[in-house]
C-alpha cells in the first residue's frame, strides 16, 4: 500500500475545504438584480420545503402541495415566468438563499431579527400566525408549567430560542429541548412520551396532528408570533420591491383569499380561528382589510 | 468566492459549548459503538461456527440482518419501535429516559456493525489453511489449544485491515445520531448552521474533525499492521 505522506494529507485537506467553499460560497452575486436574472431566464427558483403541512408537503398521491405551493404558483403566474422549486429544509432555507441557489423562499419561514441579518423579507408577511406548546390534555396549564420538561422542536425552526426565551422571562428553569429533523418525528416523539411538549407554528401543528389532535391541546394560545414571510437575497431592494408588489397584488385582486380560503378559510382543509390572514386593525379600518400598501 | 468567514462568532459562547459537547458525544459514540460492535461480531461469529445447523442458522440470520438493513433505519428502529415491544410500564419508563436516544445510537450502530464485523473475522478464521489444524490436532494438541496457538493468531492477522476499515466505517456513520437529537458534532453542527446561518465553518471544523480522527486510525493501524507482519517474518 502506498504511504500518504504528510505533506500530502495537508494538501488533501485543503483542497477539499477549497471546493467546499467553491461549492457554496459562488453564486450569490449583487452586482445584477435577482429580477433582471429571472426575467431575463423566464425561470424563478423557489425553495420550498416538503414536510410542513399543510404549508408544504406531499399529499397521498406524492404530488407536492400545500398553501406556499400554491402562493409561489401565483407569484410566479403574477410574474409571468417558469416555476422551478428546490427542496429545502428548515436548516438550508436561508443558506440556499444567501447563496444564491433559490430567488425567493416561500417555506413556513418566519420574520425573525437573526434571519434579517442575512436575508430580506417581502412585505407583509402573508400568514399571522405564532407559535404554540403542544402537549396531552390536561397536562399542563400554563406556559411555565414546562420549565425544566422535555420539549420538542424541529431542528431549524426558532422555537428553538422563542420556548426558551418565553419560559426564561418568566423565570422557569430552562427546558431540555430536543431537536428532531421534522415535524412528524417531533409529533411521534409527543405521542410516545419521549418529549413533554411539542413546539410549533399552530398551523403546522394542527396539520402534523391531524385526526390524532383530539387528545392534544395547546398550552394557554401563542406565546409567539410567527409572521410567515418570503424570504429574498439580503441587499436586492429592486427584487424585494417587486415581489411585495406581486404579493399585494395577489392579495388586491381576490387571488390571495382564494389559495386562503382553500387552505384556512372555514370550509378549507385546516380551518384557522382566529384567521391567519395579514389584515389591518378591525376597529380602525374595518373587517379584514389587507395590510397592502396604496399606490 | 465571496463568502466572509466568520469564525469568532461560531466558535464563542453557546456556539463553542455546543461544538465541544458535539465532539464529545462524537468520541463517545464512535469508542462504544465500536468495541461492542467488535465483541457483538466476535461472539456471533463462532455461533456460524457451530456444529448445530438450528444454531448457524439463527446467527446466519443476524448477520443478515444486521448487513442488509440500512443503519439509519437500525437506529430508528430502537428508538421508536424498540420501547413498544415491552409491556407499557417498561415502555413509559424508557420513553421517559432522557438518555434513551444515546443508547438508541448505541445499539443501532453496533448492530449494524457487529454483522459485518462478524464475516471480517469468520473470513479471517477460514483462511487459515485447513492442513495445519489437522496437522496440530495429529500432534496431540487439545482444541483449545490449537485455537489458542494456531488459528487466533493468524485469524487476527488475517482480518485486521479490514477490521479497521469497517470501524473507520462505523466512526463516520456516528453521525446518524443527530436523526435521534444525540448532541454529536454533526447535530451541532446544523444546529450553529440552523440559528447563525454560518453553515460553511461549523461544517469545515466537523469534517476536519474526521478526517483528524480517521487518519489517527488509520495511521496506528498501520503501525499495528507492520508489527503483526514482522512477527511473522
Amino acid at each position: 500500500m502506498k504511504v500518504i505522506t504528510g505533506k500530502k494529507i495537508v494538501s488533501l485537506m485543503l483542497g477539499s475545504a477549497i471546493a467546499v467553499g467553491a461549492l457554496t460560497g459562488c453564486g450569490a452575486n449583487t452586482e445584477e438584480s435577482v429580477l433582471d436574472k429571472v426575467t431575463k431566464a423566464g425561470v424563478i427558483h423557489v425553495g420550498t420545503a416538503n414536510n410542513n403541512p399543510p404549508m408544504n408537503y406531499l399529499d397521498d398521491d406524492g404530488n407536492w402541495t400545500g398553501f406556499d405551493v400554491d402562493l409561489s404558483q401565483a407569484i410566479a403566474d403574477e410574474l409571468g415566468v417558469k416555476l422551478e422549486r428546490v427542496v429545502v429544509n428548515n436548516k438550508t432555507r436561508i443558506s440556499y438563499l444567501a447563496n444564491g441557489t433559490v430567488d425567493m423562499v416561500v417555506s413556513n419561514l418566519s420574520h425573525t431579527r437573526s434571519r434579517d441579518d442575512e436575508i430580506d423579507f417581502v412585505e407583509p408577511a402573508y400568514l399571522w400566525t405564532g407559535k404554540i406548546a403542544y402537549a396531552k390534555k390536561g397536562q399542563f396549564d400554563e406556559l411555565t408549567d414546562l420549565a425544566g420538561k422535555r420539549i420538542a422542536v424541529d431542528q431549524g425552526s426558532n422555537a428553538y430560542i422563542a420556548i426558551q426565551q418565553a419560559i426564561e422571562e418568566a423565570n422557569g428553569e430552562a427546558p431540555d429541548i430536543q431537536s428532531f429533523q421534522s415535524n412528524a418525528e417531533c409529533f411521534l416523539a409527543l405521542k410516545q412520551g419521549k418529549v413533554d411538549a411539542f413546539t410549533q407554528d399552530s398551523v403546522i401543528i394542527a396539520g402534523v396532528a391531524g385526526k390524532e389532535g383530539v387528545d392534544y391541546e395547546a398550552i394557554s394560545g401563542i406565546y409567539s408570533p410567527g409572521l410567515y414571510s418570503i424570504g429574498v437575497p439580503s441587499n436586492d431592494s429592486k427584487w424585494r420591491d417587486k415581489l411585495s408588489y406581486v404579493l399585494q397584488d395577489l392579495m388586491r385582486n381576490g387571488k390571495y383569499d382564494e389559495i386562503y380560503e382553500k387552505w384556512f378559510g372555514e370550509d378549507g382543509m385546516y380551518p384557522v380561528d382566529p384567521s391567519a390572514k395579514p389584515v389591518l386593525n378591525e376597529k380602525a379600518f374595518g373587517e379584514d382589510e389587507l395590510y397592502v400598501w396604496p399606490d | 468566492m465571496n463568502y466572509d468567514f466568520d469564525w469568532s462568532l461560531v466558535l464563542s459562547g453557546q456556539y463553542l459549548h455546543w461544538i465541544i459537547e458535539g465532539l464529545k458525544y462524537s468520541v463517545c459514540l464512535m469508542v462504544l459503538s465500536s468495541v461492542l460492535a467488535v465483541v457483538i461480531g466476535v461472539l456471533v461469529t463462532f455461533g456460524t461456527l457451530s456444529q448445530n445447523r438450528v444454531v448457524r442458522f439463527i446467527f446466519e440470520s443476524y448477520i443478515e440482518l444486521c448487513r442488509n438493513i440500512p443503519t439509519l433505519l437500525w437506529l430508528l428502529f430502537f428508538y421508536y419501535v424498540f420501547p413498544e415491544l415491552f409491556p407499557e410500564s417498561i415502555t413509559r419508563e424508557l420513553n421517559a429516559s432522557t438518555s434513551l436516544n444515546f443508547w438508541s445510537a448505541i445499539a443501532g450502530l453496533s448492530l449494524s456493525s457487529s454483522g459485518y464485523i462478524s464475516e471480517i473475522v469468520r473470513g479471517g478464521i477460514m483462511a487459515v489453511p485447513k492442513e495445519q489444524i489437522a496437522v496440530s490436532y495429529s500432534l496431540g494438541h487439545s482444541r483449545l489449544q490449537i485455537w489458542r496457538y494456531v488459528i487466533w493468531p493468524q485469524a487476527i492477522r488475517n482480518c485486521f485491515p479490514p477490521l479497521v476499515s469497517r470501524i473507520i466505517h462505523n466512526v463516520k456513520n456516528t453521525s446518524l445520531a443527530m436523526a435521534l437529537s444525540v448532541h454529536e458534532i454533526i447535530w451541532a453542527t446544523q444546529q450553529i448552521e440552523s440559528i447563525t446561518f454560518r453553515g460553511l465553518e461549523v461544517t469545515i471544523i466537523s469534517t476536519f474533525f474526521f478526517l483528524f480522527i480517521n487518519y489517527i486510525m488509520a495511521f496506528s493501524a498501520r503501525l499495528v499492521e507492520k508489527r503483526l507482519m514482522r512477527s511473522v517474518n
